[in-house]
């Protein structure tokens, strides 16, 4: 007698083509495999799996929506019609949506079980949709009754190479989900969480029998577009350069700065440009791209509060002329309001935008707007380390601008903001009052590679741009600046 | 009393109909599924037929396609009803007695379509 030798072969990876799921899944729901979808009424069950249905659908494979006590067919359709993911020309003709209601009273669970098994047999569907699971765990009559029906569906979906996405309410009988729980391959959690005024949708792949998911909650958003998620960022960026960075620097475009940087900032670093309000920093930031242009790279300035437009003019009041930079398409202005944007949402634009553009210049202007879009506050380190962490595996080369505090005439202390644990290098601009009159100052307070000069020197916005004086240094304001003196 | 079979797999809208159908005078009988349907019309040989298109074991165009070439049921008129209005080719059945409702309908347009097959009962 010979044993015969036993090998192990991956599991195949269905991606179910919702934007972001599938990087949460680790590459979609496993072939054969039997899914639960759990959420409260209004999380979204019913979208995402119908969209997961016509992405299948699409594919030329079939889908079978069984429904029980649910919505009707023709309601739910209404609802999914608006939805840019639904294809009329595909319902009963690759997507099927039959009742198995009238199964399930007639014969139980064994009636069900044999019009699912029927059904995607027939049609040859490799998704199978039961929308309903506490009318069937209700026509149970005993937890095993249950556990016998997952356990032949799951034995169904295996030999034939389907996958089973079961829904159910969150909030109907939660401790009568436990067997089923525990015997799927799969649990997706849809959550409405209130955090203060605003209302987030989460999503959670609390199990997945198998694989490596993005563990954690994730948000998501319900719009004519379907359901789109976006993996916390701190979950999915934040990977280490694969090769080594370029060693050379780039101009920031303004003269003396770049004197005081040793030639500029070192190309893929992330710089935080840190100051009060009216002080320069979108300016210099536009300088920085004005300057990438020159030197043939593509910019993208990603702003929150000022639109482009208005930058433009702005930028031309200080001679600092962007139309022809604009119009040919070497810098890019985008600006997006910061309302209630998922912080998840505006990073994954933006890293979008700097790979649709082959941008290798970024602003940030500035990080409050990414900041307030965040629902948990206590994420924003995580999330702009990840982020940096990404610009510089990209080689993106970015400035991000941060307000501080107006400090006082004088005032000693130096600020330090949210991002500049991230970032490379620290820029600060200040205001100090002198002789009656307000002045402007720049210095840098780190450069993590590379010497620079941190002597405080005075600048100055005027017609002709943003102007750095090359004079001695300014002892006397240095006096108190971390403490010594 | 003119007889409706109503074939619909979610039992709910069926007995929607059958309500309607009856306060309104006709005599109703139910099917699940198109299989169901055409065993029923065999022998009860209604006079009108309100079909759902996605049924479970036999769906509403396969049944009306086995209707049509059933020279006992082929003059029985039918109302197909689906959420889907590319469902059913319904230039496929051109020559056949047939209306086709999307679903939802307004029940007032659905037992006027009633009763242009059939009439309104006394």
């Amino acid at each position: 007698m010979t044993e015969a030798s036993a090998s192990t072969t991956s599991i195949e990876r269905v991606p179910t083509g919702v934007a972001g799921l599938d990087a949460v899944l680790g590459g979609g729901l496993l072939r054969g495999g039997v899914f639960l979808v759990m959420g409260s009424p209004g999380a979204g069950k019913t979208v995402l799996s119908n969209q997961i249905c016509f992405v299948h659908a699409r594919d030329a494979s079939c889908a079978v929506y069984v429904t029980l006590l649910a919505e009707s067919h023709s309601r739910m359709l209404s609802h999914i019609e608006r939805m840019d993911f639904y294809e009329p020309s595909l319902v009963a003709k690759s997507v099927f949506y039959l009742s198995g209601y009238s199964a399930l009273e007639e014969k139980k669970l064994e009636g069900l079980l044999d019009l699912v098994r029927r059904e995607a047999r027939q049609r040859r569907a490799k998704l199978i949709v039961i929308d309903g699971l506490v009318t069937v765990g209700a026509a149970a009559e005993a937890e095993l009754t249950l556990k016998k029906f997952v356990h032949e569906l799951k034995a169904f979906t295996e030999m034939n190479g389907c996958i089973c996405v079961i829904t159910t309410s969150s909030t109907d009988n939660p401790s009568g989900h436990y067997p089923v729980r525990t015997m799927v391959d799969g649990l997706i959690e849809l959550r409405l969480s209130r955090v203060g005024m605003r209302t987030a949708r989460e999503l959670e792949v609390v199990k997945l029998r198998g694989s490596r998911q993005l563990m954690g909650v994730h948000l998501f958003e319900i719009s004519s577009a379907g359901i789109k998620v976006f993996p916390r960022v701190e979950a999915i960026y934040g990977r280490s350069p694969a090769r080594e960075l370029p060693r050379d620097r780039r101009r920031l475009g303004v003269e003396g700065l770049d004197r005081m940087l040793g030639g500029g900032v070192l190309a893929g670093s992330a710089t935080t440009v840190l100051g009060p309000p009216g002080s320069g920093k979108t300016l210099l930031g536009l300088e920085f791209l004005k300057e990438g242009a020159r030197q043939d790279e593509v910019g993208l300035y990603f702003g929150f509060f000022e639109t482009p437009p208005r930058l433009i003019d702005k930028a031309e009041g200080v001679g600092l002329a962007l139309r022809r930079e604009v119009r040919e398409g070497k810098v890019d202005l985008q600006w997006l309001a910061p309302l209630e944007q998922h912080a998840d949402a505006v990073i994954q634009r933006l890293l979008g935008l700097v790979e649709e553009r082959g941008a290798t210049r970024l602003v940030i202007d500035g990080i409050a707007g990414i900041a307030q879009g965040m629902l948990h506050h206590e994420r924003l380190e995580q999330v702009v380390i990840a982020l940096t962490n990404e610009l510089r595996a990209r080689a993106v080369t970015t400035l991000v601008t941060e307000e501080s505090g107006l400090e006082p005439t004088g005032g000693q202390r130096v600020p330090f903001g949210r991002f500049s644990a991230a970032a490379d290098n620290i820029i600060v601009l200040r205001y100090r009052e002198r002789l009656g009159t307000l002045r402007r100052y720049v210095s840098i307070l780190k450069m993590r590679e590379g010497r620079y000069d941190a002597s405080m020197r005075q600048f100055s916005i005027t017609e002709r741009g943003f102007t750095v004086d090359g004079g001695r240094r300014r002892t006397d304001l240095l006096r108190g600046v971390g403490g010594g003196g | 009393m003119a007889k409706v079979l109503v074939v619909d797999d979610e039992y709910a809208i069926v007995e929607t109909i059958i309500d309607v159908l009856e306060s309104q005078g006709y005599e109703c009988l139910a099917a699940s599924n198109g299989r169901e349907a055409l065993d029923c019309a065999r022998q009860e040989r209604p006079d009108l037929v309100v079909m759902d298109v996605m049924m479970p074991v036999m769906d509403g165009t396969e049944a009306l396609s086995e209707m049509t070439e059933d020279p006992e049921l082929a003059s029985i008129p039918v109302i197909l009803m689906s959420a889907a209005p590319d469902a059913v080719a319904v230039d496929a059945f051109a020559g056949r007695e047939l209306t086709f409702l999307k679903k939802p309908f307004d029940l007032r347009v659905f037992l006027q379509a009633v009763a242009a097959w059939i009439g309104e009962p006394p």
